[in-house]
């Protein structure tokens, strides 16, 4: 008897911090599709020998998890670039356990990467020394960094520095969404989320789209934030929300909109506005439930990574690092776009060009992308470097055709 | 009773047995009349209980086969054992605590009282109350739980749950060792009735004299094999217990002497103990001393063991006894018994006394702990355990076998060990031969004999009358929590007299 | 008379444990060794490999006392997270790492033996009482963190970076820590206790234990344990986030089961289960990372060899299972 209630808890116990850990994901069945494909492409090069060398440069990423749609977008690319560039990439998941952080990072140290991009500021201090007492390269991709972020510990010469997220100009960000919806005849416009100490940029996005749609002659409500991170927190706040704004027609879900937002608003005839990306997009736009929405540009951010740790292992560095639009302080930042999509005409060159199964057909090229790199074009800057992965959706697009 | 028609309708035919390598049960052909009380007598690990849990389908078959009314019986699980007219009751609890009593009648069967998927709970209590009215209980309420009931009313429960399904082969498995002289009278009287049915029942015991008393005949196992099949006419009790042992039983079964002496010294001393269970009991235990306690299992007897070994508080009174440096120590709890060697059987040996999944080492080690040190070398564990397994002649395959796989015999000589080791010199026995075979008795009688002259107090606590007049200095009688009676050690004492004072 | 027959049987059965104990790591070793071709060897992932498995080894050898005596404790990770915010915070006005680790002792011991009243005098089960603590200790961490912006820095992370950087540190406790486990455990009177305990309390207690002094002196070590086992989790984290330390209950229990320890407690519980366990624990998700397992599926390819490894235990206690009535 004893022993099946200390089961039954335990079983309670495990599952609860599986759902933990799970949150995060969705889309699962696009994924396998995209996964099958996958793999299909990595026989083929297998068996193919390619032009990889013995000597190309191995760089590790390190993500929470690989199974949603930005581990796949990024791995995507990557292994376009291995085709392309004189890389590969080794990856490793945290599994949403911060402190797995700097194992990861040893194991890919052990698996021979010279370098090592990680997905957030995960115990930065203690994976940067890590890959500083090992002589290896070390980058965040989908977040900046900033000179508080080492918490007065020497960054060293190993540290490559973040990548600024939203084109890095929020404000820009908050009126090309007001862009985006400001003809769908929309009259009164809430806002919802994270708290601000989740998510800091929040505020001055919202500001922006706030100031433009007003200037519109559209109502817009100040930002409300939410109680706490989970689903069910967000999804009560949101309820509420509408609840008592029963003139509210269309919400802005900044807090994982598409995931969080829209279960909360479904059939309540309020229109979403998302912070995020999925497949369902394409047909919620075409009900008209979905005005507009967005993701961030992770081949830009990966794109940035790569051609920094390229420099950097060839033993180049750009002649304006120090002068980088996107720095803070001593800290060099890159930069990676935010596309918006608001037509189905940009969903399609999002799906095209921004989240293609083939990097060929993305945003930044092999090609381009050498173009930064300084052992092949000795005038390449930072600056240009910069200029390639914040490129919008329209520049992307004019790029390509 | 002989107007029914005795015949054969119960066979097996070569039956066999085997678990791994081990043969338990070696080709066995015994056959069951109706109308008959069949006793199974042998040794621990003889075979008997495997025989009934083949017959019961506990156990698949190895090898043979089984005759039920002169067809192939194979039942597939116990349910269908039922349903061919075989129920067995065993020795373990087989009530579940949760349920009700009725609930427990009718565990697995619950269909029987099922309207369109509906349960009728109040036809399911009249058929339980019936049920045990048939077997003449009538003071249990069906609808409180089993746990509510004493182990031998729920012994009872069991019984009435197999007879419910009116058995043509009743088996009763070693179940009268766990019960008190009451319960076990009810269960002769339920197997005589069923004989007079025309049915049969097959009586398995240790208990020799139970067994010559209300069997017709009786079937004696050795090693799997059957050894004999005695009718009761020649029924006699040294013959029986030769052919369980395969030789002549040498030397006297219990003591030989008459000589109640013993020691000045006293080594263990209640004075006016009063509890719960028990009103104003004294005892003095002096060293070189067998002292019994008889009387029925609700008499405050196993309580009395408890207290004075310090696992159960006391209300008024006082216990002393001599602490290892001569001082004398008020015994209030467990580590107060340890320090002034006092040593402590338990009456339930599986669930209280062993750590049954434990090495025979670690059991025997267990008790002398607190006198081995700071750190305690395997080499001394080992030889420690060594000592004990040689001085009691433990059977076993190594002494890091678990004690779980040792026969009772052998298990209950662990717990002898644990004390006798561990330099106790006041021993406490609840029960001490329960569920242990003649061969096995009559080694422990020998060695609380020799312990005796050795200088060691020992207190018997028994259910059984014999025992305690083959063994004891004196005598005490214990009924209702209180001392009725203490008997001096003499030839003359007869069962009669303490049963007197008990009821 | 059956003895000969049952020799080799027996042998078998009572080297099991052994069996289990090792088997398991001897085969992720030699796996590994294989399919990475001699990789998880190199000189710079063995360093690696000890500073992975510090934490959750000190941590493993203090658990085997709690799950031998029959507790199921899963606060351990809270209580751990707990820890490192006690030494920041000390650390941060004091600069002195004794005094922060003594802090951090304090108050790991404190919960244990809080967990230990609750469980012996006011009779509530252990694991729930674990639960609680749980709840508490995960609480205080986000309440503190709440009032910090989510994150509590070490001003002084070069102090305790040593103990992340150089091995030698992490080697020394983890061997000290294991010996003293294998010390008390196997050769004390507390160890012993503890084993038949968790097997059968009443008979401990004729004995002569003393169930709540000797459970008293368990909830100890596992405190002590897990207190000193925070010093290293904060010094490979750099700062306090919340989720610190979440998780680490379940890592605990899966690595001793691979070492071959059940869970229920008992004679059959080996402190070589918290070593083989941990090593086999730590060697799979580094192995597998090196041997470049796809990141899609790895966590499919641990779930299988966990339950091939689970599989070889059951088979083995399976065989001698049966045994006659």
């Amino acid at each position: 008897m004893k022993k099946k209630v200390i089961s039954m808890i335990l079983a309670a116990a495990m599952t609860a911090v599986m759902a933990a850990g799970c949150g995060g994901s969705a889309n699962n069945t696009a994924e396998g599709e995209a996964q099958t494909g996958d793999a299909v492409a990595e026989s083929e090069e297998e068996t193919e020998g390619g032009e990889q060398t013995d000597d190309a440069y191995k760089i590790g990423i390190v993500m929470y998890q690989w199974t949603d749609a930005q581990g796949t977008n990024i791995q995507n690319f990557c292994n376009y670039l291995e085709k392309n560039l004189n890389v590969t990439f080794e990856y490793e998941s945290t599994f949403y356990d911060d402190d797995a952080q700097v194992s990861c990072v040893e194991n890919l140290i052990s698996s021979g990467c010279d370098a090592i991009i990680s997905g957030y500021d995960t115990n930065l201090v203690a994976a940067m020394s890590t890959c500083q007492d090992a002589e290896v390269y070390y980058t965040v991709a989908l977040d900046h960094i900033t000179e508080e972020d080492f918490a007065g510990v020497a960054p060293g010469e190993y540290f490559l520095g973040g990548t600024k997220q939203f084109g890095g100009d929020l404000a820009a960000l908050g009126k090309e969404y007001a862009d985006a919806v400001a003809d769908s005849g929309i009259k009164n416009a809430g806002g919802i989320s994270f708290p601000a100490w989740a998510f800091s940029d929040a505020p001055e996005i919202y500001a922006s789209f706030q100031s433009e749609l007003t200037a519109k002659g559209i109502t817009v409500q100040d930002l409300t934030f939410t109680s706490g991170m989970t689903a069910d927190e967000v999804q009560q706040n949101v309820k509420d929300l509408v609840n008592q704004n029963p003139d509210m027609d269309t919400l802005f879900g900044m807090a994982s909109g598409l995931d969080y937002v829209y279960p909360a608003i479904q059939g309540s005839g309020v229109k979403l506005i998302a912070m995020g990306y999925d497949t369902s997009v394409a047909s919620l736009m075409e009900s008209g439930a979905l005005l507009a929405a967005g993701n961030n540009n992770h081949t830009q951010a990966i794109a940035s990574c790569v051609a920094r740790i390229v420099n950097a292992l060839e033993g180049n560095s750009y002649p304006d690092a120090a002068e980088g639009a996107y720095n803070e302080g001593s800290i060099v930042n890159g930069v990676a776009g935010y596309p918006v999509i608001g037509t189905q005409e940009e969903l399609e060159d999002y799906v095209t060009y921004i989240v293609p199964e083939d990097g060929a057909n993305g945003c930044v090229t092999a090609e381009e992308l050498e173009n930064c790199i300084i052992s092949s074009n000795p005038d390449a800057t930072m600056a240009d470097l910069n200029a390639l992965t914040n490129r919008s959706l329209s520049e992307i697009v004019e790029a390509r055709q | 009773m002989e107007n029914v028609k005795k015949e054969v309708f119960f066979e097996t035919r070569k039956l066999t047995k085997k678990f791994g390598e081990v043969t338990a049960v070696n080709q066995v052909d015994m056959q069951i009349r109706t109308g008959e009380i069949r006793g199974l007598i042998g040794e621990n690990g003889s075979g008997k209980s495997t025989i009934s849990s083949m017959i019961s389908a506990i156990h698949p078959v190895s090898a043979g086969e089984m005759l039920l009314h002169g067809e192939v019986y194979q039942p597939r699980d116990p349910g269908d054992a039922k349903a061919h007219g075989i129920t067995m009751i065993v020795q373990e609890a087989g009530t579940i605590d949760g349920l009700t009593i009725a609930e427990n009648i009718f565990v697995g069967d619950e269909k029987r009282f099922s309207h369109h998927g509906v349960i009728s709970r109040r036809e399911m209590n009249e058929a339980a109350r019936a049920a045990l009215e048939a077997i003449g209980v009538t003071d249990v309420d069906v609808t409180l739980p089993a746990a509510a009931y004493s182990f031998e009313t729920r012994k009872l429960v069991e019984v009435a749950k197999a007879l419910y399904y009116d058995p043509v082969l009743f088996i009763v498995d070693e179940t009268t060792t766990a019960l008190s002289q009451q319960g076990r009278e009810i269960i002769y009287r339920i197997i005589h009735e069923l004989r007079e049915k025309g049915k049969a029942v097959l009586f398995i015991s240790h208990d020799l004299e139970e067994l010559i008393r209300h069997c017709d005949v009786l079937t004696v196992l050795r090693d799997g094999k059957l050894v004999d099949t005695i009718e009761k006419a020649e029924f006699d009790e040294s013959r029986i217990r030769n052919s369980m042992v395969g030789r002549e039983i040498s030397g006297d079964y219990y003591r030989n002497d008459y000589d109640s002496t013993h020691g000045k010294r006293v080594m263990l001393c209640a004075k006016n103990i009063s509890n719960a269970d028990l009103h104003n009991v004294s005892i003095t235990l002096h060293e070189g001393e067998i002292l019994g306690i008889a009387g029925l299992s609700g008499c405050g007897m196993h309580q009395l063991g408890r207290v004075l070994f310090g696992l159960d508080k006391i209300r008024e009174g006082s216990i002393t006894a001599e602490s290892e440096d001569g001082s004398s120590v008020s015994v209030k709890a467990v580590g107060d018994a340890l320090r002034c060697n006092i040593g402590y059987i338990s009456k339930d040996r599986d669930k209280d006394a062993l750590v049954l999944p434990a090495s025979i080492k670690e059991n025997l080690v267990l008790a002398n702990l607190s006198r081995m040190g700071g750190f305690i070398s395997p080499r001394r564990e080992r030889e420690y355990a060594k000592k004990q397994i040689d001085a009691l002649a433990i059977k076993c395959s190594s002494m890091n076998q678990a004690v779980s796989e040792l026969s009772g015999g052998n298990k209950q000589k662990v717990s002898f060990g644990k004390w006798i080791g561990n330099g106790s010199k006041i021993l406490i026995m609840d029960s001490p031969t329960r569920g242990v075979d003649i061969g096995v008795k009559t080694t422990m009688y020998q060695l609380i004999a020799r312990m005796k002259k050795e200088g060691y107090a020992i207190l018997i606590i028994s259910e059984e009358m014999p025992e305690l007049i083959g063994m004891c200095d004196e005598i005490m009688v214990m009924k209702n929590g209180a001392v009725t009676k203490r008997l001096k050690r003499s030839e003359h004492l007869s069962e009669q007299q303490i049963i007197e004072y008990m009821i | 008379m059956k003895e000969e027959k049952m020799k080799p049987i027996t042998l078998i059965k009572n080297s099991r444990n052994n069996i289990v104990c090792y088997g398991s790591l001897t085969v992720v070793i030699v796996l590994f060794a294989i399919i990475t071709r001699g990789q998880i060897f190199s000189a710079y992932n063995l360093k690696s490999l000890v500073g992975q498995m510090v934490v959750l080894m000190i941590i493993s050898i203090g658990m085997i006392f709690m799950f031998a005596h029959g507790t199921v404790d899963i606060a351990s990770g809270a209580v751990a997270g707990l820890c490192t915010m006690v030494i920041t915070l000390v650390l941060n006005e004091t600069a002195s790492i004794p005094l922060s680790v003594i802090a951090a002792i304090v108050t790991a011991v404190t919960l244990y033996l809080f967990m230990w009243y609750v469980t012996a005098y006011l009779g509530l089960m252990s694991i729930i009482a674990s639960l609680a603590v749980m709840f508490i200790a995960r609480g205080l961490v986000t309440y503190i963190l709440s009032m910090n912006d989510g994150r509590i820095v070490i001003e002084h992370y070069d102090m305790i970076q040593p103990l992340k950087s150089n091995t030698v540190y992490a080697l020394i406790v983890m061997l000290v820590i294991v010996v003293v486990g294998i010390l008390l455990f196997n050769y004390t009177r507390l160890g012993k206790y503890c084993k038949a305990i968790g097997d059968n309390p009443v008979s401990a207690e004729q004995s002569g234990a003393r169930l709540k002094n000797v459970k008293f002196w368990c909830y100890v070590i596992a405190g002590c344990c897990v207190g000193l086992a925070s010093l290293f989790l904060l010094a490979r984290s750099g700062n306090v986030g919340k989720n610190i330390g979440s998780g680490t209950e379940m890592d605990v229990m899966v690595a001793v089961i691979l070492g071959g320890m059940n869970l229920n407690g008992g004679s059959k519980s080996r402190m070589g289960a918290a070593v083989s366990g941990v090593v086999t624990y730590t060697l799979l998700s580094n192995g597998l990372t090196i041997a470049g397992v796809d990141q899609t599926y790895i966590t499919l390819v641990k779930g299988i060899i966990f339950i091939v490894i689970i599989g070889m235990t059951l088979r083995q206690n399976k065989s001698v299972a049966e045994m006659p009535r």
